[in-house]
């Protein structure tokens, strides 16, 4: 019984942790998404986030395309990370629920 | 947690070690090599399930290292994200599924800190008995990638050795069951019971007390054909 107690602490020390780490990761990548809008024929690419209650157009085609696809993929990334971040969250609920049941049992 | 998802995952991971050519170069170890076993022997029934959040990847030799790779920014954008451990300066990639490990053999004094693997962009941590791990490696071929893992009686015999240093009661209980499953696949085998025979001929004498007297209680076959040699 012991062994399961410290496999399951061990879990969720370790998800714990990954909470961490995914918030710090999700900070340092961009929020929103990439939009097109289309201006006299031509697409003109846009980053596209919230500031607030407000919702922000900042002008992304004067970067180079290496840059711009590198922007696109951090966005995906932090899409990435937050849905993980989700998953995260609901095995350490889920963890916590048992581990501290098992405390108030005993 | 359930096979089929970390699997999912795993597998991901190794792909893109495949395609970048550094898979060939390093081996997969723990206790996911027995998932790849029962893969390629057919399934029997004495290997145990894979139970286990680590992937552990030996690098047998840097100097062999011939592709780079950032294995960090390949990890990143699988979704695993970088653990800092502020104590030794190793990290290790987490997942909500799985946590990727690079290790190296430990040889003589030792190592006080984890050594950069300059070529893959890693930090790996130094253990014993994984040159053991390292001088017997085994080609399986799985889907569209090639893996190398453990011969099964080097698995097997090194479980049995960590077993005894093992503090964490369940890492010990799971070694030992992953190496009695193995040996009883292997002394069924023929061909795989001669390689154990020549392994064991190989070892230090001092390995072999150690081995025999951990086998004695948990695999007393092994006892004896140590005592036969």
């Amino acid at each position: 019984m012991k062994a399961l107690e410290e496999v399951l602490n061990e879990e969720l020390g370790r998800l714990l942790q990954l909470e961490k780490s995914y918030r710090r990761e999700i900070k340092k990548l961009p929020k929103g998404s990439i939009q097109y809008k289309k201006i006299k024929g031509y697409s003109y690419p846009y980053l596209v986030f919230r500031k607030g209650s407000r919702v922000v157009y900042a002008y992304v085609g004067n970067l180079p395309r290496a840059g711009l696809e590198k922007l696109a993929s951090e966005i995906e990334l932090r899409r990435k990370y937050k849905k993980n971040l989700r998953e995260v969250k609901q095995s350490i609920t889920r963890l916590g629920q048992i581990v501290h049941g098992r405390k108030r049992a005993a | 947690m359930a096979e089929k998802e970390q699997l999912e995952v795993l597998l991901q991971v190794l792909r893109q070690f495949y395609s970048a050519g550094v898979l060939k170069d390093i081996m997969l170890i723990g206790s996911w090599c027995l998932y790849f076993y029962r893969h390629e022997f057919g399934d029997p029934k004495t290997i145990p399930a894979v139970r286990t959040l680590d992937v552990d990847f030996l690098i047998p030799s840097q100097r062999k290292l011939e592709a780079e790779l950032d294995v960090p920014a390949t990890l990143r954008k699988l979704g695993f994200a970088p653990t800092f451990n502020r104590s030794n300066g190793l990290v290790v990639y987490d997942h909500p599924r799985l946590r990727v490990e690079f290790l190296i053999p430990e040889i003589g004094k030792g190592f006080e800190k984890p050594q950069d693997i300059k070529k893959l962009h890693v930090k790996a941590q130094g253990l014993r008995y994984l040159d053991f791990l390292a001088d017997h490696p085994r080609l399986i071929s799985y889907k569209d990638i090639k893996v190398i893992v453990p011969e099964p009686a080097v698995f097997a015999v090194h479980k049995l050795m960590i077993s005894g240093r093992r503090k964490k009661q369940d890492k010990k209980e799971r070694d030992l069951e992953a190496a009695a499953g193995i040996l009883d696949w292997v002394f069924e085998q023929p061909g795989e019971l001669k390689k154990l025979k020549l392994i064991l001929q190989t070892l230090p004498k001092k390995w072999l007390e150690n081995i025999a007297a951990i086998s004695v209680r948990d695999y007393p076959r092994l006892t004896a054909e140590i005592k036969e040699l």
